[in-house]
């Protein structure tokens, strides 16, 4: 159930490595993602409220590595495992024990009383965000890493792949949340990420619900409306395997039968990710996957994905990760975002034109020593 | 007065008052449950406590609150649109944003997380100004819950409950949890659930539960116990049951000591009395946990988190929903499931029939 030795050594040394670099001599993490890495243990996945009535963390140091409030069969075994309570003196006094002579903190997000008081039991020590160090380290897959990422790609795909006879008209876009689910489940997939996305695309902006200035008209959130024969149905999730995270995104005409506008518009997705993938190799930067895409579109046209969403981003044991491409972070933060090998992108870019309507799907994809690889499936 | 008929309305009304009895004039919220409980926005659904920036901001007498998302068509209809703003994914942006708030307003300033870049940032924008926990007023604001409240978090306990029903059936002697768990997702979406809580939480029976992983399986003569979570509306529904593959009558012997313990605690159930007034009755009667005693449900799972190893004693409130989940155990078996009930000034009433 928890991580292999192999696996949780490799990425310990990449974040121990980016530790230092930092300056830090402690991390206290408390995301499921950043404990998971730091440590192989597998903490409770669910929503917030559920990771807040099941506090979890792990304390990293050069040297030792704590995890707390996770169920001992769920540690490795040569993981210290210890009891995180629930009320905030007593998660103090755990963490405050197991960092007594740290002196730079490395810090997630902490629950306002439990910082508070970790401030007050350390007072000689100094706190610093941890996202630094966890997003150098996590920034590069290991091979082993990217092989577990296209496992859960492959099941994901096939369990997406399995509802697609269920997109008819008639049946409501909620309804197919459960169909997925089973056929995930049934692929061994039971820990869902990212709400399943099964959206009506708009086919003209008068169709489309509220969006920001300068975006393209879009819709991803699902509801209990009925699909009629045609509809774009944009698909969108991530399911969560042995550790890492999937990222399927499609679109599929309700039915089946792709009309020729949907043919019109999956081409020009195909030329713009045609494009990204063109430039998707060591040493190019985030930037120019950026202006490769708008540069297919010409200057006067919306960049050719929602706002204020991306065109593409991170993913590996957590389903959103930097870098990002497209976002109001700006083009001078993704010039610094240089590619390596083992860098892992989904790119999802979205095509949309006044009455024909819309296609998004997304490809992840990792960055070779030549190139680029696709870990994802063509979309069908 | 608020819209009572509409959940998200009469929360927002309760957190503005929560706000005006503690002198807070801005409310900061970063985790995804406790925002949406305020804000009443919705977006998509990701599993995890998010990051450490705030996306929603309350200001003390606003009409509403101020929502960074990416998804504007999920702010509630009287949600002024100058109150939707996009998710800035440049943290020094979205703080320099939220210090701007901050800034003007009066008063205490509250925060369900800290981070050393916001603690900098309020240090600057709010200077002299107490900074708070945001974790009391919150729980303040949790009640009491509106008739449409308890009617929404009924319905995601009833489709909560359907999916476990559904896998119960499913549980035989050497049958892969997932397929347990896979017959369970089928049947979520009828009650409208478009998101799970949690992955299922599952566990092995015996005298003490031990937590099984989905590729895991039961043996004939075993216990499973099981529990799952929905989130239909923006309401969490949670159940839990417990199957015996076999044990006759030593099962049902604690199938009726379990629906026992859970009167006792049922019976504590009102104003006035407390969490330590549960892990009492609870001991009185025999029960263990598995995690937790109980806890409430609104939005999320949420407090009090009634814990055996805890030592606090917080008041249950009127007007609340608490989930019971009691283990009670006998030789080498045990059973544990869950039942909801709303805490009212008198006696609890059940929002749902016995597992």
């Amino acid at each position: 159930m928890t991580d292999p030795a192999s696996l949780r050594a490799a990425r310990l040394a990449r974040l121990r490595a980016a530790m230092a670099a930092a300056g830090e001599d402690a991390l206290i993490l408390t995301s499921a993602g950043a404990v998971r890495y730091a440590s192989g243990a597998v903490p409770v996945h669910g929503d917030s409220s559920v990771e807040a009535a099941r506090p979890f963390a792990a304390v990293v140091t050069p040297r030792r590595l704590h995890v707390l409030g996770v169920d001992p069969a769920f540690v490795p075994s040569d993981v210290a495992a210890h009891v995180l309570p629930r009320a905030a003196r007593g998660a103090v006094a755990a963490l405050a024990d197991l960092l007594a002579d740290a002196r730079h903190v490395g810090v997630e997000r902490l629950p306002f009383a439990l910082a508070e008081g970790l401030a007050r039991a350390l007072p000689r020590a100094t706190f610093a965000s941890a996202d630094p160090a966890l997003h150098a380290a996590r920034a590069v897959k290991t091979p082993e890493e990217v092989a577990r990422l296209a496992e859960a790609q492959r099941l994901t795909e096939a369990a997406v792949r399995a509802v697609l006879p269920a997109i008819v008209p008639g049946v409501r876009e909620v309804e197919l949340t459960g169909r997925f689910l089973a056929a995930a489940a049934e692929r061994g997939l039971v820990a869902c990420h990212v709400e399943p996305l099964w959206c009506v695309l708009p086919r003209t902006a008068a169709d489309a619900p509220w969006t920001f200035a300068g975006g393209l008209p879009y819709r991803e959130l699902p509801d209990t409306r009925v699909i009629e024969a045609g509809d774009q149905v944009m698909i969108d999730t991530g399911m969560l395997h042995e550790g890492y995270l999937s990222d399927v995104g499609w679109t599929w005409v309700a039915g089946g039968e792709p009309r020729a506008a949907d043919v019109v518009l999956r081409a020009r997705w195909r030329e713009i990710l045609d494009a990204v993938l063109a430039v998707c190799r060591p040493g190019r930067t985030a930037a120019e996957l950026h202006r490769a895409a708008r540069a297919l579109m010409g200057p006067a046209r919306p960049a050719p994905w929602p706002v204020p969403l991306y065109l593409a981003h991170g993913i590996g044991i957590g389903g959103v990760e930097p870098p990002f491409v497209g976002t109001d972070l700006g083009l001078a933060a993704e010039e610094r975002f240089v590619l390596v090998p083992g860098t892992v992108l989904v790119l999802e870019p979205y095509a949309w034109e006044e009455g024909l309507g819309g296609y998004r799907a997304e490809q992840t994809v990792v960055v070779t020593d030549t190139g680029c690889e696709l870990l994802s499936a063509p979309p069908p | 007065m608020p819209d009572a008929s509409d959940p998200a309305r009469a929360r927002y009304a309760r957190v503005q008052a929560a706000m005006a009895r503690r002198g807070v004039g801005a409310l900061l919220l970063a985790t995804p449950h406790a925002a949406a409980f305020a804000s009443g926005a919705r977006r998509v659904q990701v599993a995890g406590s998010g990051g450490s920036v705030p996306w929603v901001a309350v200001a003390a007498g606003a009409p509403s609150a101020l929502v960074f998302t990416t998804d504007p068509d999920g702010a509630p209809p009287w949600m002024p649109r100058a109150a939707v703003e996009p998710l800035r994914w440049d943290p020094d942006a979205q703080l320099a944003r939220l210090g701007a708030l901050v800034a003007a307003t009066d008063g205490a300033v509250a925060c369900d997380v800290v981070a050393p870049a916001l603690a900098a940032l309020l240090a600057a924008a709010a200077p002299g100004r107490p900074v708070i926990d945001a974790a009391p007023l919150l729980a303040e604001a949790a009640g009491p819950l509106t008739d449409a409240e308890v009617a929404a978090i009924a319905a995601a306990l009833a489709a909560a409950r359907r999916a476990v029903a559904a896998a119960a059936e499913a549980v035989r002697p050497g049958v892969a949890l997932t397929a347990v768990l896979a017959r369970a997702a089928r049947t979520m979406s009828t009650g409208g659930a478009r998101f799970p809580l949690a992955e299922g939480f599952l566990w092995r029976a015996r005298r003490r539960l031990e937590r099984l992983a989905p590729t895991d399986t039961v043996d004939a003569g075993e216990t499973l116990a099981f529990e799952l979570g929905v989130v239909v509306a923006g309401h969490a529904g949670v159940a839990g049951t417990s199957v015996a593959l076999g044990g006759g009558a030593e099962a049902a012997a604690l199938r009726r000591a379990w629906a026992d313990a859970a009167e006792a605690l049922a019976a504590h159930c009102r104003t006035g009395a407390t969490t330590a007034d549960l892990r009492e009755a609870a001991r009185a009667a025999g029960a263990g946990q598995a995690d937790l005693l109980a806890h409430g449900l609104g939005v999320g799972v949420l407090p009090p988190w009634v814990d055996l190893d805890g030592d606090d004693a917080t008041p249950l409130r009127a007007g609340t929903v608490l989930v019971l989940a009691p283990v009670v155990a006998s030789g080498r078996r045990a059973h544990r499931a869950t039942r909801a009930l709303f805490v009212g000034d008198g006696a609890a009433r059940w929002l749902e029939a016995a597992p």
